[in-house]
């Protein structure tokens, strides 16, 4: 059982991680503009 | 398509041959010069959006918008109108960052804003935006920091919070696992071990996410009132102080989990709810913010400056373009035109306006480009007199209660005493350690929160609501499906809510002689003009047309005049007798006798089927409109309603409402115009379309986006059936606690299974509600 002690603070920082990964993400905008990256891939950046 | 602009895609005067103006033609060159010609072929253009026709613009007082930082580097923000798809986005982004200095520009397609930042050493703002007004666009700064973003901001602390109590709620479950699992076989330091690493998520995840209903909370004691946050807080303090007692002194169980889910399943409850009231107003503030909310000043050296409307002045010259609505109340100083007013008044034949002619802000101007003084800004204008009819209203509208709040009341009291009773019943009648009393009574609250409560309205409104808004039905709030389905009334408007505002013939001449007139018709934006040029979309225009302001069309084909025109311009003998609601529009080809054609404006198509189908279904239908008697009549006739009123002005509209309001009745109103806003807003549910003038769209409750009226069936069907979905949700959560509550009171239910009830209830109620998606 002694292994519990660093393996749950170990998935513990994982989910952490990613908990700080989407407030991160919402903060930054990410998700402001759902619209427009979807159509944005379908330009090409150079003109050809 | 030959006979289309190759930029704009309107008709193409016959003067020239590719593009319609030299505007055009600068924007298509400009594009192609740039190499991204792949633009035509990317955008998609609706029937109802053209793009802008560009014209020489320039903006000023931008200065104070744009910010710069200590590395010179300058930012600007600005709203963009005149995009109509992805293609527009590419276009502006690439064609700014072509440009030297530009650092980044980077376009928001839901918002339709758009951040600029330049090296301020190298480049200046104007150079930067120039080629985008070339383009045809329409750029506007704002100052972000003003902009109410307040809603925006709250959803995304929500959001915040969920995603805590959700990471909390989630990894407690898993350390509960071993808990429940290994029971009492554990050893107590492995126990101990477990419950410590709950108290550390649940703990600080609790002060986060608990914010909410511990603020709301407070607030209602402090107003000495109760809701459901108030037994909320209570409970899941009572369950954590316990828990951090029991975890201190190791003499029990923990219920850490019960609290981390209690605050989850509260949370998302709470957050569809804002989803629901955000989400159909953003859509609404979308489209305010497409119609400009500016004017173009002509300068004193005769420059033409887009500025804001909060910023002009009495005795200010502005430039009205051909198509453009009036922005401020004036006074002719240059140009005749002809004026469509339909929108402030009703009335549904525009009228001519010459120098010093007094106009409204609000109308449309159809003919020529005038210029106007400005004479009355502010609190004076027309358009202010109705907003103050508007405050008037909503002010004196009862505050509905909704069906949520309703059951809250009646219910945080019940929640309150039950567990005070299991409380003191245990401690002091059956003498249980007051350890077990507090336990006991913790279930009870657990058990009766009203997570499945909570989520049983807003969830079936979600579902409903974005089912609507899929169909191009937009809802404001959640409160207005409600409100909706309460309707025992309805009051329609006229001009451009039954009728489309736009004339049609209905009779007179030949096809040949009706080619002709089209030929020539196309010439002018005059609502007869254009009645006539429907009458053969396809055909080319005539040659050298000249059109006489509030008169009619000239030309001159193999030496024979023609003309079409109103009757004393085409030397009409006399005036005809025409039935009510049509008006006369004549063809006169050299020396022949004129043609009459006579037109109407014409009823939405489904106009009958949807007063029909109203009336099948025993509501009374009244209509409501400021024009004039016979048209109204005419209409009336039409479509079958007995009760109509002609000649209403803003006031007499709503005060009409009101009495019939005090007679019981709760009504629904259909309008579109400002005329109609006092009345929009003084009914218990109001609808428009989404052609309407901005103020009507600002009133209403429901925004019809396909101008299908028919839509207001099928929004009225799915309001009904969202109510019995939201009065199933209430039963089947009532049930829930009935069975479980005298359980818990005899304390047969730990808070641990109080939690997993009610994660099954809250689960049972979003089922329920995600029926409505597939009927």
């Amino acid at each position: 059982m002694n292994a519990l002690i660093y393996l749950i603070p170990i998935a513990l920082l994982l989910g952490f991680t990613g908990l700080i990964a989407f407030i991160w993400a919402l903060k930054n905008g990410q998700f402001d503009d759902l619209d427009g990256a979807a159509h944005r891939i379908l330009f090409d950046d150079e003109n050809d | 398509m030959a006979n289309t602009c190759l930029h704009c895609q309107s008709p193409i005067p016959p003067t020239q041959t590719k593009f319609c103006c030299n505007g055009c033609a600068a924007a298509y060159s400009l594009i192609h010069n740039m190499g991204l010609s792949s633009y035509y072929t990317h955008r998609t253009l609706s029937e109802k959006e053209t793009p802008l026709i560009p014209e020489e613009y320039h903006l000023t007082g931008i200065d104070q918008y744009i910010t710069t930082n200590e590395k010179d580097i300058s930012t600007l923000h600005l709203m963009v109108s005149g995009l109509h798809c992805a293609a527009c986005v590419w276009l502006i982004e690439t064609v700014l960052n072509k440009q030297n200095g530009i650092t980044h520009a980077r376009m928001n397609m839901t918002t339709r804003r758009l951040t600029i930042s330049w090296n301020a050493t190298q480049t200046t703002a104007q150079k930067l935006i120039e080629p985008i007004f070339k383009l045809g666009y329409r750029l506007l700064p704002y100052d972000p920091t003003l902009l109410n973003d307040q809603t925006h901001q709250e959803e995304k602390r929500l959001l915040i919070a969920l995603a805590i109590a959700g990471f909390a709620a989630a990894n407690v479950m898993l350390l509960s696992v071993g808990l429940w699992a290994g029971g009492k076989s554990l050893p107590t330091s492995t126990l101990s071990l477990l419950q410590y690493f709950s108290a550390l998520i649940v703990l600080p995840a609790t002060i986060w996410a608990g914010r909410p209903f511990f603020i709301s909370a407070i607030t209602a004691l402090k107003y000495k009132r109760l809701n459901m946050d108030v037994p909320i807080s209570l409970a899941v303090i009572i369950t954590l102080a316990l828990s951090l007692y029991d975890m201190v002194t190791a003499t029990g169980e923990t219920y850490f989990e019960s609290t981390a889910m209690l605050l989850f399943f509260l949370l998302i409850g709470r957050y569809l709810d804002m989803r629901v009231r955000n989400k159909a107003q953003h859509a609404a503030e979308q489209l305010a913010s497409l119609q400009a909310k500016v004017a173009t000043r002509i300068q004193a050296d005769g420059s033409f400056a887009i500025v804001p409307l909060n910023q002009l002045n009495v005795g200010d010259v502005l430039f009205i373009a051909k198509g453009e609505s009036i922005p401020a109340d004036g006074r002719i100083t240059q140009g005749t035109t002809v004026l469509d007013s339909s929108i402030l008044t009703g009335e549904s034949l525009p009228q001519t306006a010459q120098v010093g002619s007094t106009i409204y802000a609000g109308c449309l101007n159809l003919e020529n480009p005038i210029h106007i003084e400005v004479t009355h800004i502010g609190d004076n204008t027309n358009l202010a007199q109705i907003t103050k009819l508007v405050e008037q209203a909503t002010s004196t509208k009862n505050t509905y209660t909704i069906l949520a709040d309703k059951v809250a009341q009646l219910y945080a009291p019940i929640v309150h005493i039950l567990a005070l009773a299991t409380f003191l019943l245990w401690w002091l009648y059956l003498s249980a350690s007051f350890h077990t009393a507090v336990l006991y009574a913790t279930s009870v609250l657990i058990i009766t929160c009203p997570c499945a409560l909570a989520l049983a309205v807003p969830a079936v409104q979600v579902v409903v609501v974005s089912r609507l808004l899929r169909l191009g039905i937009l809802i404001k709030s959640g409160s207005a499906l409600e409100r909706l389905k309460e309707t025992t009334a309805f009051v329609f408007d006229k001009t451009g809510t039954l009728t489309t505002g736009k004339f049609t013939i209905i009779s007179g001449g030949t096809p040949q002689q009706r080619k002709l007139a089209a030929q020539l018709a196309k010439h002018s934006q005059h609502p007869l003009a254009q009645a006539v040029a429907k009458l053969y979309p396809d055909t080319k225009p005539l040659e050298k047309v000249t059109e006489i302001t509030g008169q009619g069309l000239t030309a001159i084909i193999d030496g024979k005049t023609i003309k079409l025109g109103n009757a004393s311009f085409c030397e009409a003998p006399q005036k005809p007798t025409l039935k009510n609601g049509e008006t006369d529009i004549w063809l006169k080809v050299g020396d022949d006798t004129p043609i009459l054609f006579t037109c109407a404006d014409t009823l939405r198509p489904d106009a009958e089927k949807l007063i029909h189908q109203l009336k099948q279904q025993n509501y009374p239908v009244y209509l409501l409109s400021g024009d004039t008697e016979q048209t109204v009549q005419y209409i009336a006739n039409k479509v079958n309603i007995s009760e109509y009123y002609a000649t209403r002005t803003p006031q007499q509209k709503y005060d009409f409402l009101k009495k019939l309001e005090q007679n019981g009745h709760r009504i629904l109103m259909c309008g579109d115009g400002i005329n109609d806003a006092p009345s929009l807003a003084c009914a218990h549910i109001s609808l428009t379309l989404s052609s309407s003038s901005q103020i009507a769209q600002t009133q209403a409750d429901i925004i019809l986006q396909q101008e299908h009226l028919l839509d207001i069936l099928i929004a009225l069907n799915l309001a009904q059936k969202a109510h019995k979905t939201a009065y199933i949700n209430i039963a089947l959560s009532f049930a829930y606690n009935a069975i479980t509550i005298p359980l818990a009171m005899a304390g047969f239910i730990t808070p641990l299974w109080a939690a997993v009830f009610m994660s099954l209830s809250s689960l049972t109620v979003t089922l329920n509600a995600l029926r409505l998606s597939r009927i």
